[in-house]
């Protein structure tokens, strides 16, 4: 049996005794085999020594187990690690970023608390999927959907906490902020509520996020201050009409007044949905075409040729807008955009995708061309990124996400690209040779780039070694990472550096109040409990 | 077929990405009745609150589990994984069809994960259940 770091072996089984106590002996976990089930699938370091490991897994029923082993392993000392479906692939899995901590696994925590069928609003425990919301709605055809990301087996809890997000409104695609009051247990077993929670008769606390007095969600995001045991979160209503339209532009500067518009549309909300920026001439992945516009990352091709190219395959850059709502309001919506386009961009032309009246049949759905997510469908089409076919017949076995945020202009997509393909080309790693940037947030652009996992341990060092290059080299530009594997979240968070990093330290001052021993999930996104800290 | 597919999924897809094959085709003439080769259905209702023994067990499982990825059709990532790894032999694609499925190798599987497919955990599938989805998929044909 492995031991928690700085644990003794007497206060180790001690406190196993009290866990057991509390959650049941068969939900105390601590032989290899099932810790061998706590590690990253994903694992950027696949089978090698550094790979993080858990000592023990705690599977609580509830709250208040929960609480009881908080005051256990409090008293004990012992590091812990909280998830809540565990399934965060791409930026670490269920495994503790403190590798040997116990990991305390909340998926047994699977109700769905509270729906308020008039406000839209749900309470869920961590260990709910967006698969079981789905089908808690389907069930009882409420004319409610979900905000999904792309895999549905993940949790609505886990998945905020990270900054995930999904793809329908704007609004509810960023998931922390459309989560609304929660319950933490915090380090020392001592239970809060957040937001209108905090009076315990509130009728609202799903309802009115900011309560009174200072705004206290925000340290439970991306931090180790405390479990989350319950959290509140906003839906979308069912719409009755789903439209989505391209647009197309015919010259490389187009791009510029492109994203210009889109962030017009997005800010005055007369679109509601995700638009997705792309390029006709980015052909299907063949990368000697000299007239594809990655080869203009990559080799500074002629434009005038590249733009000859793009007038035959119907335009340079592309711009894919969504509007969910009523029918005629949607419809004009997309009037109002074209009409926009064509006001400033020559030669600009325009598609008219999907409509379709909602909500539809399970046989008519079977017919939409789009991505269930953008429907509210929770999926797992998008394992197939990486996964073995005929268009990719050497399969990985995970992936990690690059994910800098960059400016909301046309030229931050071309100077990201070409500086970020600069540096993975010094690493002899292909990379990416160039990606549109996603805009998920509606203030928000970034490139999101899977930087692949194999089997092969020098391969793996070659892309840590290339991601972590990807990294400084972004920072060094001003692009931050949104997100990031536990293996370089301290590293990220060293980008995060001014005045002497004081982010970090003020971080550091509110993990020493509210978890003096520093037991929680030591070391996420680059906060140490005292004792862990390295001397700057 | 599978090509088209995969391509179509990395523009598709939320997160139009990577892997060494960063931003592929936006497409730019679909034609409006084209549907995305095999969009899930609708996830079917697995409820697992059947007792631990009961018959239904394993195909519970599998339907909440399993189906969301090895479903038979082109918009399955496990299926579509199988499919190519067992191309041109006698062996499916789908795991429903497979005549070849040892119970421990399923196990070790689920709780291993391989290539793409993540592990899953106790408290996802337990070992009671992990047996009856090893024995469903052992003996369904
Ligand atoms: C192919 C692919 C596609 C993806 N697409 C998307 C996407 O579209 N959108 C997206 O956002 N992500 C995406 N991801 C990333 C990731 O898989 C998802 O975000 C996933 O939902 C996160 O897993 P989870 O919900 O199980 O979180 P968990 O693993 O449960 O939680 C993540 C982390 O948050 C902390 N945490 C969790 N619960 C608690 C708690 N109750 N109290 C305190 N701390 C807690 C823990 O440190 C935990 O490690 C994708 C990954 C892959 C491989």
């Amino acid at each position: 049996m492995r031991i928690p770091p700085g644990v003794n072996e007497a206060d180790y089984s001690a406190a196993l005794g009290e866990f057991a106590r509390i959650v049941g002996s068969d939900w105390v976990l601590t032989s290899d085999e099932d810790m061998a089930t706590y590690k990253d699938t994903y694992s950027p370091w696949k089978g090698e020594e550094k790979e993080l490991v858990a000592s023990a897994a705690i599977a609580p029923d509830n709250a208040d187990d929960v609480q009881e082993v908080m005051k256990v392993a409090h008293r004990y000392g012992i590091p812990i690690y909280p998830v809540s479906t565990g399934k965060n692939l791409g930026y670490g899995g269920a495994a503790p970023v403190y590798s040997g901590s116990v990991v305390l696994d909340l998926k047994r925590m699977n109700r769905i608390l509270g729906f308020d069928e008039t406000a839209g609003t749900v309470l869920v425990e961590p260990g709910v999927s967006y698969f079981d919301l789905f089908q808690y709605i389907q069930e009882r055809n409420l004319p409610f959907w979900v905000d999904t990301p792309d895999p549905g087996w993940g949790s609505l809890i886990g998945n905020a906490l990270d900054g995930g997000m999904g793809g329908t409104y704007g609004m509810l695609r960023h998931h922390y902020e459309s989560h609304c009051g929660m319950e933490v247990v915090l380090a020392d077993g001592e239970v809060l509520r957040t937001g209108m929670g905090a009076m315990p008769a509130a009728k609202t606390w799903q309802q009115f996020r900011w309560g009174y007095g200072p705004y206290l969600d925000g340290l439970f995001k991306q931090s180790n201050f405390g479990v989350v045991t319950k959290m509140g979160f906003w839906l979308g209503p069912k719409p009755e009409a789903f439209r989505r339209g391209t647009v197309f532009v015919p010259r490389f500067a187009d791009l510029e007044t492109l994203v210009d518009i889109k962030n017009y549309l997005e800010d005055t909300m007369a679109t509601n949905g995700m638009p997705e920026i792309g390029s006709p001439l980015l052909g299907g992945g063949d990368l000697s075409d000299p007239t594809s516009a990655a080869m203009y990352i990559r080799t500074d091709a002629n434009i005038a040729e590249m733009e000859a190219q793009a007038a035959k395959k119907g335009g340079f850059w592309s711009c894919r807008f969504a509007y969910y709502g009523n029918a005629a309001v949607i419809k004009a919506q997309w009037e109002h955009t074209k009409a926009l386009f064509t006001d400033r961009i020559p030669g600009v032309t325009f598609q008219d995708d999907e409509v379709y009246d909602l909500p539809a049949t399970p046989e008519q759905m079977a017919k939409f061309r789009t991505h269930p997510t953008i429907l509210g469908i929770p999926n797992l089409l998008a394992f197939q990124i990486g996964g073995r076919s005929a268009f990719y017949p050497n399969p990985t076995s995970g992936h990690m996400w690059f994910s800098p945020v960059i400016p909301r202009t046309g030229a931050a997509i071309i100077e990201a690209n070409r500086v970020l393909v600069d540096a993975a080309k010094e690493y002899n790693v292909p990379l990416l040779w160039f990606s549109p940037p996603v805009s998920i947030w509606p203030r928000g652009q970034m490139l999101v780039i899977g930087v692949p996992i194999r089997e092969d341990p020098q391969e793996n060092e070659q892309m840590r070694n290339a991601f972590r290059h990807l990294i400084a080299t972004a920072a060094e530009h001003g692009w931050g990472e949104y997100r990031t594997p536990p293996i370089y979240q301290d590293f990220v968070q060293s980008t995060y550096s001014f005045n002497d990093h004081i982010q970090r330290r003020v971080s550091e001052v509110l993990k020493d109040a509210l978890d003096p021993k520093g037991i929680l999930s030591a070391g996420r996104y680059g906060i140490w409990p005292r004792h862990l800290r390295k001397e700057a | 077929m599978t090509s088209r597919i995969a391509k179509r999924l990395f523009h598709t897809g939320l997160l139009a990405l990577a892997l060494g094959l960063a931003g592929c085709e936006v497409k730019s003439n679909p034609t409006q009745e084209e549907s995305i080769p095999g969009t899930p259905r609708l996830p079917e209702v697995a409820k697992m609150d059947i007792q631990a023994d009961g018959p239904g067990l394993g195909k519970a499982v599998y339907t909440k589990w399993c189906s969301i990825c090895h479903s038979d059709g082109p918009g399955y990532p496990g299926t579509v994984a199988l499919t190519e790894r067992y191309k041109g032999t006698e062996i499916s694609g789908v795991l429903l069809k497979r005549t070849d499925l040892d119970p421990d190798f399923i196990k070790g599987v689920v709780r291993g994960g391989l290539f793409n497919m993540p592990n899953f955990r106790k408290t996802e599938i337990s070992d009671a259940e992990l047996d009856a989805l090893a024995n469903y998929l052992a003996s369904s044909k």
